[in-house]
């Protein structure tokens, strides 16, 4: 019961959350990554401002802003699926 | 007889109408206002007494104490030649100074960062906003630009601005404002759009009233109290922003005491003196707290309507 009529319900604000959480996701990629000295995007980011190599930073923010866009958009896709009331 | 006809002269006297509190009470009836508010405070007065706290200087290095547990207390030795006990109640860092110190000469870097940037992006959002939401040919143009702003995710675009020039304060503050501006144009932009389909506004429309002071007479007040709540939370995302920035090496240069640099500094070391983040980080949360908080609570006073939907 809980989730074939709860949780259909209830999907379209948490997907909308999830969305929103991959921005803090990357902000924390940067972080993470630089802490841990894993070597990764976040880390390739600092690395490359320190170093004032400014196409690397500019690749690097790019490729994220396209990744979060278009997770956003597959959020917003997603709402038809959720919930049949919503069209485009 | 004397009674009975004082008493229907008594009862004319018109009986004060209960007022209703004024503002400043219901704040302070508030318990997240105030818990906040007493937490703020306390950190802000910190900051100002900074050189009378029994601090030393924050910059000072000293390569024979570094890295001592807090508590450690030491000796120094004074000009006339005599000696001195002092205690490092938070320890020391791997290169000396004393850490108590430095959190509270960085929370003066913190409070800074965290006001001005909620005073400059709300004011350029105000400004923007208003105009975005009042003049139609303007809306679209504003709004799409800000949607491109919006869509990098705002940690990022400030560690990119922050590589456009030198390292410094300034820097910072301008990088962890233009990421906030957008959302601050967008909250004024819903405000204005439905206060512009008010009679009033139309009366001043009517009445002649230029657009400028059509805008700051009759549309800025009411976006005063959404825009206050939300300059609070911009407030505690800044400062921790800040403290990111700082703590990645790419903010507001080391030797500069503020609690990102020195969680920074014991970073590398921080498994076996966790001191060196414990008390910056702690000092942090508390403040981001508290300023959340306070948020919160002006929010449920200013803002009615959005406290009851949550």
């Amino acid at each position: 019961m809980l989730f074939r009529h709860v949780l259909r319900n209830a999907a379209v604000p948490i997907v909308t959350v999830i969305g929103l959480g991959v921005a803090l996701l990357i902000g924390g990629v940067v972080v993470t990554e630089s802490v841990f000295s894993i070597p990764g995007l976040g880390r390739l980011t600092v690395d490359a401002v320190l170093a004032r190599d400014y196409p690397t930073v500019q690749a690097v923010i790019l490729l994220f802003s396209v990744v979060y866009v278009l997770i956003n958009l597959v959020v917003d896709l997603s709402y038809t699926f959720l919930d049949p009331r919503i069209r485009y | 007889m004397k009674a009975v006809t004082a008493e229907p002269i008594a009862s004319l006297v018109l009986e004060p109408v209960a007022e209703r509190p004024g503002a400043v009470r219901r704040m302070a009836r508030n318990r997240s206002v105030v818990f906040g508010g007493v937490i703020l405070a306390l950190v802000v007065l910190m900051a100002v007494l900074a050189p009378v706290l029994g601090t030393t200087d924050p910059a000072r290095v000293e390569p024979v104490l570094r890295n001592r547990r807090p508590g450690v207390v030491t000796s120094v030795r004074n000009a006339d030649g005599s000696q001195r006990a002092r205690t490092h109640w938070m320890g020391t860092d791997s290169l000396g100074r004393d850490v108590y110190s430095r959190v509270i000469y960085g929370a003066r870097v913190s409070l800074l960062v965290g006001v001005s940037v909620a005073l400059i992006s709300t004011a350029i959002g105000l400004v923007i906003g208003m105009f975005a939401g009042y003049v139609r040919w303007l809306d679209e143009i504003v709004m799409r630009v800000m949607d491109g702003l919006m869509s990098i995710p705002a940690i990022l675009l400030a560690i990119g601005l922050v590589s456009l020039s030198r390292a410094g304060l300034r820097t910072v503050i301008v990088a962890i404002v233009i990421p906030e501006v957008p959302r601050v144009v967008r909250l004024v932009r819903s405000v204005v759009l439905s206060i512009r389909e008010e009679p009033y506004v139309e009366a001043a429309v009517a009445l002649g009233a230029r657009t400028p002071a059509l805008l700051a007479r009759h549309v800025l007040p009411n976006t005063l109290a959404p825009l206050t709540v939300q300059a609070t939370f911009i407030c505690a995302s800044a400062i921790l922003v800040e403290a990111i920035l700082s703590f990645l090496g790419v903010g507001i240069p080391p030797e500069t005491p503020t609690w990102g640099n020195i969680m920074a500094e014991g970073r590398a070391l921080f498994r076996v003196f966790p001191h060196n983040i414990l008390f910056p980080g702690l000092f942090l949360a508390a403040t981001v707290l508290a300023v959340n908080m306070l948020g919160d609570g002006l929010r449920d006073q200013l803002d009615p309507r959005v406290s009851r939907r949550l």
